[in-house]
């Protein structure tokens, strides 16, 4: 029981980080990432922490934006493009 | 018969006096309002806690009253936790074990911190859960289901808060006392933190929350922090109890419980919250229940500590100031018009938590998809922008025209 649990937990966490691992392994991409992120938040006047990364690729970022606020929030997926900063809704 | 019946009347009449009394703790928190934190749980904000339990209290986002609903709920799980305290003393005399209870019930981190809707009471509760296996558990089979019980709830803990793993050293003690090996012990017990490692990893916010909470102690001296905690680890037990908590933790021979609170102090001198002493608190009941001859003159620690806690509530001023927060939102939601409210200036997660209307930080650009500005900080260029200012709301609120 224990170890199933710990299976399928460790499965969901791998899924969920196997998106983001260019960003985990290189330091490059991490400090690209975080610019990129804290640059578009600036300047769309969101908070950090209304931002989920779903995924890094070499030149787009996948994330959800979701709003928090009292009842039912909205929750969009945006590409950003880490070099022009361009934001368009996920295909 | 009468006697079992008046027993369980007595014991009716405590739990609903119990009662009253978490629903006493709770609502002089919700004297002050949401702070930001219990904002931060009870709208889900995804850092810096891992997802179990903020994810149950965000999906009650619905309900009118879920910010009491949580207080209450948390204030009566810290306050009728005094029958699992009364359960480690139940080898006691009456005296004693009434003492130990009444030390749970009068530490000044549960009066102080009870009704709060935060992660770290809910920790405490957990460590409670921890130390009373620890300390009562009878020889499992080490492969039983009971055991298997055991490490599925230190799952479920580290997955509530992260503070939880400042009790592996009890965890780690509870399989090994169950006859797990030691190699297995170990295996058990950091396997959900590997886990939880693997959590962090793929949530850089709660990394950066670390590494900003990893640092706030940096500008502050040493004399400072000491004392910070010293006070911590005073009010956690009303100074009576962690006097005694310690001690006894320390001359129970259960090396595992004097390492946790060690554990405890180390993580407190990197990382200090004023509302991390709570998590003393399990660890201090652990140490007199395990070392009961600190309770011999329990009269006198009785006395001593009911003393210690009323000094202490009559020194603590009755906090009553909320935020503006909820004043402020609860006039702009009932504004017509649509548009987002920006806020200019620093401020917490209050202001989502009391807002039907998202909002965002504040920018000149953003003006024109506006429907209300709040400056925290002066914006004197809003006015330029058809907005008007309303009177009498104790911060500089704009209103588009």
């Amino acid at each position: 029981m224990f170890w199933g649990t710990c299976g399928v937990v460790a499965c969901t966490l791998l899924l969920k980080i196997w998106p983001l691992v260019p960003m985990v392994i290189s330091a490059e991409t991490r400090e690209r990432v975080r610019t990129t992120v804290e640059g578009t938040a600036a300047r769309e006047g969101w908070l950090l922490s209304d931002i989920v990364l779903l995924s890094v690729s070499p030149e787009t970022l996948r994330l959800a934006y979701r709003p928090h606020l009292r009842g039912p929030d909205s929750d969009d997926c945006l590409e950003l493009h880490t070099y022009t900063g361009t934001l368009r809704p996920c295909p | 018969m009468p006697v079992v019946s008046i027993t369980i009347l007595r014991r009716y009449l405590l739990v609903v006096l119990l009662q009253c009394f978490a629903i006493l703790l709770a609502l002089v928190q919700s004297l002050n309002g949401v702070r930001t934190d219990e904002a931060k749980y009870l709208l889900n904000i995804p850092y810096p806690h891992p997802p179990l339990l903020r994810f149950l209290m965000g999906n009650t986002e619905a309900f009118p009253f879920q910010e009491l609903f949580w207080r209450l709920l948390f204030a009566t799980l810290l306050v009728q936790a005094v029958w699992i305290v009364a359960d480690l003393g139940r080898s006691l005399a009456t005296e004693k074990r009434v003492t130990l209870c009444l030390l749970w019930l009068t530490a000044g981190s549960l009066l102080f911190q009870a009704g709060t809707v935060m992660m770290a009471p809910i920790t405490a509760l957990q460590g409670l859960i921890v130390v009373w296996f620890f300390l009562k558990s009878k020889k499992l089979d080490a492969g039983s289901s009971q055991l298997a019980g055991v490490a599925l709830f230190w799952l479920a803990s580290l997955f509530t808060a992260y503070q939880a793993v400042l009790y592996a050293p009890v965890v780690w003690g509870i399989f090994r006392r169950n006859g797990c090996s030691s190699s297995r012990a170990s295996v058990i017990t950091v396997v959900p933190i590997a886990l939880l490692l693997l959590y962090v990893a793929g949530n850089p916010l709660a990394i950066s929350s670390f590494i900003s909470a990893g640092g706030q102690n940096a500008g502050s001296s040493y004399e400072g922090i000491t004392g910070s905690i010293v006070v911590a680890w005073l009010t956690a037990g009303s100074g009576i109890l962690s006097v005694l908590g310690t001690y006894g933790a320390l001359r129970s021979g259960r090396k595992e419980l004097f390492i946790s609170v060690l554990l405890l102090f180390t993580f407190l001198l990197v990382s200090f919250r004023a509302y991390y002493a709570v998590l003393f608190l399990p660890l201090f009941i652990a140490g007199v229940a395990a070392h009961p001859a600190v309770l011999q003159k329990s009269h006198l620690v009785a006395a001593a500590q009911l003393c210690c806690a009323v000094l202490l509530l009559a020194q603590t001023p009755l906090s009553i100031g909320s935020s503006p927060a909820r004043h402020v939102m609860q006039r702009i939601n009932d504004l017509p018009g649509t548009g987002v409210v920006l806020i200019h200036g620093s401020f917490g997660h209050e202001w989502q938590y009391e807002s039907r209307i998202p909002i965002l930080r504040y920018r000149s650009a953003l003006l024109s998809k506006s429907k209300a500005v709040v400056c925290l900080e002066r914006c004197p260029e809003v006015a330029r922008y058809g907005f008007y200012q309303i009177a009498n709301m104790g911060e500089e609120v704009w209103i588009r025209r």
